[in-house]
């Protein structure tokens, strides 16, 4: 008797502590390009984490997956809103070995971009441009081994 | 096409005459721009599944700050090259100043008269800016511009007629041209695209310099013309009495005659007439040529109160010195 209590509350536990503490870590970026001219004339494009920036710039998202657990992650997707004051730019979202998706409706739905519809201001059902783009969804045909990570990108231009 | 718009102010014995050129007033460039000061985030989100446990994580948020965008148009308003007298005096040119940046702004205006492809310069007299939004310089209503003390302070994508007075110099023959330029500066910064300006945007952004270069002008064009369009108002007023005292309940009938001299032409003219105060305008009294026009805005030359508030406006086209005089009337009556 005493015996099962004390495993019952072990698996709690293990329960408890996966839910805790993520197998997955995600982080993301947001970076702008900056040109520069060197000393030799030559001009370079450089990326700078993005602080403060006007309407019209293309701000890149660089999300980054990594397995920090000790066993196999798979099923792996990736999701990110494109935020209201930016539209995303069309045909920027990559992801090594992902497939790419989209929704136009607040991501309740996401669909490859030439499948994507959308209502029309006329109340019929059109194909969703890229402005239409409410969320892009990469899902990985991999999986993430312990200690691997994988990044997935797109840009998206500030209205 | 050029369009003259002759307006005429009626006094007690008195009848004030002002030729204007009308107005078209062209849809505004409309910044596409997040207000400055906005924050922006993002965060993202990952479904995984381990040994068939499916789990949910989020990402940090990312966030940054929209910057504000300096930029301004301006743009020449009026329909075609404004018809002037040589000499002639406090001629106006009519812009609109818009702010196509993301956020507050305020301008500097000049006016740069020593300028190619004309014949003669204009004279600047002085600037106007437009104070009940109606884009028609309205003596006595509209504010007077002053440098550094009443600069126009416009929101993102709001925008203001701006009316520019030049003297016309003596001597000019018909056909000669003389170009205006309106310049707006902003003064929160300008320079070449780009040029940050720190925390001199709207919630201490940094102003960032657009691709207007924080500038804008647009250029108007006077052109001289011997071409004379003479009104000469008369009235007849009968009292009930079956005098001619102008007491309450009199009927006042005005006449209005339209004649061209000079070579030429005069092109859409348009005769606008305020209604006397302290009278009423009698229903269905407006005629031109003895024919009857109705008084509401239609297919017809002309309207009352229509086009503009407790105004007479008809449209008598394109005339010329051999065009036959037109006459216009209407009544009221003394209330």
């Amino acid at each position: 008797m005493k015996l099962l209590t004390n495993l019952s509350t072990g698996l709690i536990l293990a329960i408890f502590s996966s839910q805790l503490f993520a197998q997955i870590e995600v982080t993301a970026v947001a970076e702008i390009e900056v040109s520069e001219t060197n000393e030799l004339g030559e001009k370079t494009v450089k990326r700078t984490a993005a602080t403060s920036v006007v309407p019209g710039t293309e701000v890149i998202y660089t999300i980054t997956a990594r397995n920090t657990g000790t066993e196999v992650a798979d099923n792996i997707v990736v999701t990110n809103p494109v935020p209201e004051q930016t539209v995303y730019v069309d045909g920027s979202a990559f992801g090594p070995d992902a497939v790419i998706t989209f929704s136009a409706d607040g991501g309740k739905t996401y669909d490859n971009a030439r499948k994507l519809m959308v209502t029309g201001a006329d109340g019929k059902p059109r194909p969703a441009t890229a402005e239409d783009y409410s969320h892009v969804r990469w899902t990985f045909q991999f999986n993430l081994d312990p200690g691997q990570q994988a990044d997935v990108w797109y840009r998206a231009r500030v209205k | 096409m050029k369009k003259t718009i002759i307006s005429i102010t009626t006094c007690p014995g008195r009848i004030a005459l002002a030729l204007l050129l009308a107005l078209l007033l062209h849809k505004p460039v409309l910044a596409v721009g997040t207000s400055a000061g906005i924050d922006i985030s993002n965060t993202a989100s990952v479904d995984y599944a381990i040994a068939g446990s499916s789990s949910t994580t989020n990402s940090n948020t990312v966030t940054f700050r929209v910057d504000e965008k300096l930029d301004v148009n301006v743009s020449w308003q009026d329909a075609a090259n404004v018809v002037v007298g040589s000499p002639d005096t406090n001629q106006v040119l009519t812009y609109l100043l818009t702010n196509t940046g993301n956020g507050n702004d305020s301008y500097t205006l000049n006016v740069q008269n020593s300028l190619g492809g004309d014949q003669f310069d204009p004279v600047l007299a002085d600037i106007y800016l437009d104070a009940n939004g109606n884009g028609i310089f309205n003596p006595g209503v509209d504010t007077l511009y002053n440098a550094g003390v009443n600069d126009p302070a416009l929101g993102a994508d709001a925008s203001q007629a701006v009316f520019v007075r030049n003297n016309i110099p003596n001597g000019r023959i018909a056909g000669d041209l003389g170009n205006s330029q309106l310049i707006a500066t902003s003064n929160t910064g300008n320079g070449p695209p780009g040029t940050p300006f720190a925390n001199a945007g709207d919630n201490n952004t940094t102003a960032v310099v657009g691709t207007s270069g924080g500038t804008g002008n647009a250029i108007g064009t006077y052109e001289v013309s011997n071409t004379t369009v003479s009104l000469l108002k008369s009235v007849v007023i009968t009292n009930p009495q079956g005098g001619n005292q102008p007491v309450t309940g009199a009927t006042m009938t005005y006449s209005i005659v339209v004649t061209v001299s000079g070579p030429g032409n005069a092109s859409n003219v348009v005769i606008t007439d305020p209604l006397p105060a302290n009278t009423t305008y009698t229903t269905g009294t407006l005629t031109l040529n003895a024919a009857p026009l109705t008084d509401a805005v239609d297919a017809d030359a002309g309207d009352v109160s229509g086009t503009t508030p407790n105004t007479v406006s008809v449209n008598l086209g394109n005339l010329n010195q051999g065009s036959p005089a037109q006459t216009i009337t209407f009544e009221t009556i003394i209330n």
